[in-house]
């Protein structure tokens, strides 16, 4: 049972990976859109992944760079997309948790169609970051397959 | 659509998305042996499309009409990805 009040977001495990299931809307947006999130500790920062940038047709033109960050061993360029919010759906019931949040997207440097086809399997991914600036706590019990984000006061 | 209806539009795409994601998860391994290296897009518990390369995923979608806002496109391989 949740503490009260604190909300506990599930999260669903994927090949031994905690995917976190959202629905993103920004600015201009007529409707909300799925995204899926790998939540990774050992990431210090969070990003849409190119794939999902382009398939939700994320805004990045004339975007400000914000600099490169190596990802599953290849660079991309971090680019800086308008605030988005996340909606995430609390367990035990029919509410959500809305969270206004700045995310990076990655474009890559490569050129190649070899080295772009591989930037597109990388997934969206929260870090730390997004953890410590929405105070949400990781709750993992691997055996039992259960794992969760708890609000935190 | 009102605020009301709106959030309960995306408590149901959540839902939904929830949904399918575990139907992908429990059908991984089957997966595997049958889209190895490609891109696979599914949404409502069914593969909608495959493809090697993403792109040309995309455009198959996108030139089907399909609303790629609730659809998942996922890269299936038999080796693992190390992040």
């Amino acid at each position: 049972m949740p503490e009260a009040n604190k909300d506990r977001i599930g999260l669903q495990f994927d090949d031994l990976r905690l995917q976190l299931m959202a629905a993103i809307e920004w600015k201009g947006l007529k409707q909300a859109q799925l995204i899926s999130f790998v939540i990774d500790t050992g990431s210090p920062e969070s990003f849409i992944s190119q794939a999902e940038v382009e398939k939700l047709q994320i805004p990045t033109k004339n975007r400000p760079v914000e600099g490169e960050i190596d990802v599953g061993g290849s660079r991309f360029k971090k680019i800086d997309i308008q605030k988005i919010t996340l909606h995430l759906l609390k367990e035990g019931s029919s509410a959500m948790l809305s969270l206004s949040t700045k995310l990076s997207a990655l474009k890559t440097t490569k050129t190649s169609e070899h080295k772009k086809s591989i930037a597109h399997t990388l997934p969206s991914i929260l870090g730390l970051d997004f953890l410590m600036t929405h105070n949400l706590s990781l709750h993992v019990f691997p055996k039992e397959k259960i794992a969760y984000l708890q609000t935190e006061e | 659509m009102n605020s009301l209806d709106a959030n309960v539009s995306i408590v149901q795409l959540l839902r939904n998305g929830q949904n399918d994601l575990s139907w992908f998860s429990d059908n991984s391994d089957k997966f595997k042996n049958e889209y190895d290296g490609k891109f696979v897009a599914f949404h409502n518990k069914q593969i909608i499309d495959t493809d090697a390369n993403f792109d040309s995923l995309l455009n198959k979608l996108r030139k089907d009409n399909v609303d790629t806002s609730s659809v998942f496109i996922k890269f299936i391989s038999k080796v693992k990805m190390l992040l």
